[in-house]
C-alpha cells in the first residue's frame, strides 16, 4: 500500500463550445491531493483553474461538449457518480468558497438561517442542535459574537466577515476537502492573513485537506505544502513548497518567480514575460508556452512535452527542465 | 529638485445622502505633501482609504471640500475653466480598468485621435503622432483600426498609456495601472512607464495597494489610511525606518511573496 490518496485526478479534460468554436479549457491534467494538504493551484487568468475545480464539484456549465479523465476522491469516480450522490457529496465531503461571498449568500435570509438550512440538509439535525452547531461554527470562524452575527443579513457583514459566514457553511459538515477559488482576491492585507491563518489552523485541527487557488505567489509561498502551476489548460511543474521556490524547474515558473518587484530590485528592470497568456482557442502547437519561451527549439514546437517526474515530488513538463534562461538584454 | 506640485490641507468630505451612504464620508483628511519633478510618488493604501479621491481631487475632477493644490506655481483652485484644457493635457490620469477607459465602440485610432482633435492637430500630425506613440508602447501600427476587445488587457493598458503620452504630459497620475494585470504582464507595462519616464522627464504619482510595488518603483513614498496619509518620506527612509505602526504593519506582511516569515510564527499569535 502506498500513501492514502485522498483526491485523484487523472487525464482530465475539459472542452466548451460556444460560436461554434471549440474552446479547450482544459487540457488533460494530472494532480493529486493527500488527506489533509493544502495544495495551491496557481495560474494567470484564463489557465483553467476554476474549470478544475468545478469538474471536481460536477458544476460545469452546461455548454461543455467534452469531459474525459478520471477524478478519483476516496475511490470513488466523481465523473461516474449520479447526480443524486454528488449532491449528498457537494458541502459535506467536499465543499467549496469563492471570490465573492456576497454572490453565494441570499440576501434576504439571515446569516445564521442559511448555514442552519445547509447543516439540517446533509445531516438531519433538529432546528435545536443545527442552530447550536451553526454558533459553534461561528465562534470557530471568529465571528465574535455568533448569536448576533445569527440574526444579521449578509448586507450587514463587512466583506471579510462575509466569507467568514461562507466559510463556517463551507466546513459546517466537516468535509475533508474544502476548494477556495481566490477566496482572499481583492480583500484587504488585514484581512487576507486574517482568513488565510484561519484556513491553515482548520486545516491543522480538523486535518481538512484544501484546494487552493489562485494567482498571488505570495500567499502561495506563505500557506501551502504543494504547488501545482497552470498555463494554458496544462500543469507545467508541480512540486512541494521548498523545492518549487528554492529551485524552480519550468521556464514559465521561473521567469514568473522573477517578474515578481520588490524593494530589493529597486533601480533595476523587472524580468516580465514578453508576449501575452495564448487563448484556449489558439493555443500554439507543441509547448503551449514556446511563443513566450526564450529555451525554444524546433522541438518544443512540434512536440508536446508531458509533465514527468524530475525528482522525488517534483514534477515538470518542459524539454529543458532546469536550464539556464539568459536574462535579456 | 523643484516641487512640481504641491497639496495643502486636502479634505474632501462627501455629504451623506440617500439610504446607503446616510453620513457624511470624510474621505480626505487634512492631506499635505509634496511631489518634486522626476519623481515617483508612490501612494499605497488599503481599499477606501481614499487613493482615488485623492488622485481625482489634485486635477480637479472633483473639487475638494477644502485645501489647495498647486501645480508649479500655479494655484489650481484658482484657474478659470478656459486654462483647464490645456492644463489637463499636462496632467494626465490612467485608471485601473483598461475595459472602461477605451470606448468599445470605437477602433482605437478614433480613442487616440480624440484628444489631439482638441489640441488642433491636422491629420497628418495625428497619424504621425499616433504611429509614433504606439511604436513606442509596443503596439503594432497595423493594428490601429482594431477594437479594443480584440487587444488583451495589457495591450489595452498600453494603449492607454500611449493615448495619455501623445498630450505631451509632464505629469501622470497611475490609479493601479497594473492591478487588473497578470503578473508576467504587469513587469512589461511597469519597465514600459519607467522607460518613459525617464525618455519624457515625467513625474508620476503611483497609486497601488501593492506594497512590493510601490517600494520598488517609487522615489517616495505615502501611506493613506482611512483618509489620513499616516506616513510620507523618501522611499529609502520609509522603507528602512517607518515611523507608522501602520507602515510598519503593511511592510511586515507575511504573505508578501519577499517575507520569510512562516506561518507558525505567526500562527499562535493571530488565529481567530
Ligand atoms: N462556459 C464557458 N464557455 C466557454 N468558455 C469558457 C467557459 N468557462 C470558462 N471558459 C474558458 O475557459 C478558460 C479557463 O477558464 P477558467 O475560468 O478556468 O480560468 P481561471 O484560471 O480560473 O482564470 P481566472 O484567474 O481569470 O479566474 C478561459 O479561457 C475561459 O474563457
Ligand atoms: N462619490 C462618492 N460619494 C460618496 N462617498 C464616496 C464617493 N467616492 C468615494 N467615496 C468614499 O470615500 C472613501 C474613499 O474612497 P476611494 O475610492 O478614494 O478609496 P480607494 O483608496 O481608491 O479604494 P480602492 O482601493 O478600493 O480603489 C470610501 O469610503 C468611499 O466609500
Ligand atoms: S518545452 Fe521548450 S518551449 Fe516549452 S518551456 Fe520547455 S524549453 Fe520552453
Ligand atoms: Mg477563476
Ligand atoms: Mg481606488
Amino acid at each position: 500500500m502506498g500513501t492514502e490518496v485522498l483526491l485523484e485526478i487523472k487525464d482530465l479534460s475539459v472542452e466548451f463550445t460556444a460560436h461554434q468554436r471549440k474552446i479547450p479549457a482544459v487540457r488533460g491534467i494530472d494532480l493529486t491531493i493527500l488527506p489533509g494538504q493544502f495544495h495551491a493551484l496557481v495560474g494567470e487568468s484564463g489557465a483553467g483553474k476554476t474549470v478544475t475545480s468545478l469538474s471536481i464539484l460536477r458544476l460545469l456549465p452546461s455548454n461543455v461538449t467534452s469531459l474525459r479523465g478520471s477524478i478519483k476522491f476516496n475511490d470513488h469516480d466523481l465523473l461516474q457518480l449520479s447526480e443524486e450522490v454528488m449532491r449528498n457529496l457537494r458541502g459535506r465531503e467536499i465543499s467549496m468558497i469563492f471570490q465573492e461571498p456576497a454572490k453565494y449568500l441570499n440576501p434576504s435570509l439571515k446569516a445564521g438561517v442559511q448555514v442552519m438550512e445547509a447543516i439540517r440538509y446533509h445531516m438531519g439535525y433538529s432546528e435545536k442542535a443545527a442552530r447550536e452547531r451553526v454558533c459553534e461554527l461561528f465562534e470557530k470562524v471568529g465571528l465574535s459574537d455568533p448569536e448576533l452575527a445569527f440574526d444579521r443579513y449578509p448586507h450587514e457583514f463587512s466583506v471579510g466577515m462575509k466569507q467568514r459566514v461562507m466559510i463556517a457553511m463551507a466546513i459546517s459538515c466537516n468535509p475533508s476537502l474544502l476548494i477556495a477559488d481566490e477566496p482572499t482576491t481583492s480583500l484587504d492585507v488585514g484581512v487576507q492573513r486574517q482568513i488565510i491563518h484561519l484556513l491553515l489552523d482548520l486545516q491543522r485541527s480538523s486535518k481538512m485537506a484544501i484546494l487552493y487557488i489562485t494567482h498571488d505567489l505570495g500567499i502561495v509561498r506563505y500557506a501551502a505544502d504543494v504547488i501545482s502551476i497552470m498555463y494554458a489548460g496544462k500543469i507545467i511543474e508541480s512540486a512541494p513548497k521548498d523545492l518549487l521556490f528554492t529551485s524552480p524547474l519550468h521556464p514559465y515558473t521561473r521567469l514568473l518567480l522573477a517578474s515578481i518587484p520588490s524593494r530589493e530590485k529597486r533601480g533595476t528592470r523587472l524580468q516580465g514575460i514578453p508576449g501575452t497568456v495564448p487563448n484556449p482557442e489558439d493555443i500554439p502547437p507543441g509547448c503551449a508556452f514556446h511563443p513566450r519561451c526564450p529555451l525554444a527549439q524546433q522541438k518544443c514546437k512540434e512536440n508536446v512535452p508531458p509533465l514527468v517526474r524530475i525528482e522525488a515530488g517534483h514534477r515538470c513538463a518542459c524539454f529543458f527542465p532546469g536550464k539556464e534562461i539568459r536574462s535579456n538584454p | 529638485m523643484k516641487p512640481l506640485l504641491r497639496v495643502e490641507n486636502l479634505t474632501k468630505i462627501y455629504p451623506g445622502s440617500g439610504i446607503i451612504k446616510r453620513y457624511p464620508v470624510k474621505a480626505l483628511d487634512n492631506i499635505s505633501f509634496t511631489v518634486e519633478e522626476g519623481d515617483t510618488f508612490g501612494l499605497v493604501g488599503e481599499s477606501g482609504s481614499g487613493k482615488t479621491t485623492l488622485a481625482r481631487c489634485i486635477l480637479f475632477l472633483e473639487p475638494p471640500t477644502s485645501g489647495k493644490v498647486y501645480y508649479g506655481n500655479l494655484c489650481l483652485n484658482d484657474i478659470p475653466w478656459y486654462h483647464w484644457r490645456k492644463l489637463r493635457s499636462r496632467m494626465q490620469i490612467i485608471f485601473q480598468d483598461p475595459n472602461s477607459a477605451l470606448n468599445p465602440r470605437l477602433p482605437i485610432r478614433r480613442s487616440l485621435e480624440e484628444g489631439l482633435i482638441n489640441l488642433g492637430y491636422s491629420r497628418k500630425q495625428r497619424n504621425d503622432t499616433i504611429r509614433k506613440i504606439l511604436d513606442q508602447v509596443g503596439i503594432p501600427y497595423n493594428q490601429v483600426d482594431w477594437y479594443p476587445h480584440e487587444f488583451s488587457g495589457g495591450q489595452k493598458q498600453r494603449i492607454i498609456i500611449a493615448r495619455a503620452l501623445s498630450m505631451n504630459p509632464k505629469f501622470i497620475v497611475l490609479d493601479e495601472p497594473v492591478s487588473n494585470l497578470d503578473v508576467s504582464i504587469q513587469a512589461g507595462i511597469i519597465n514600459l512607464l519607467m522607460d518613459l519616464k525617464k525618455e519624457f522627464n515625467l513625474t508620476y504619482i503611483f497609486i497601488s495597494h501593492d506594497l512590493d510595488l510601490i517600494a520598488y518603483l517609487s522615489t517616495k513614498i505615502g501611506v493613506l489610511k482611512g483618509g489620513q496619509l499616516v506616513e510620507v518620506g523618501k522611499a529609502e527612509d520609509v522603507l528602512a525606518h517607518p515611523l507608522h505602526p501602520y507602515t510598519r504593519f503593511l511592510l511586515e506582511n507575511p504573505l508578501s511573496f519577499h517575507s520569510r516569515i512562516q506561518p507558525w510564527e505567526t500562527l499562535a499569535k493571530e488565529t481567530i
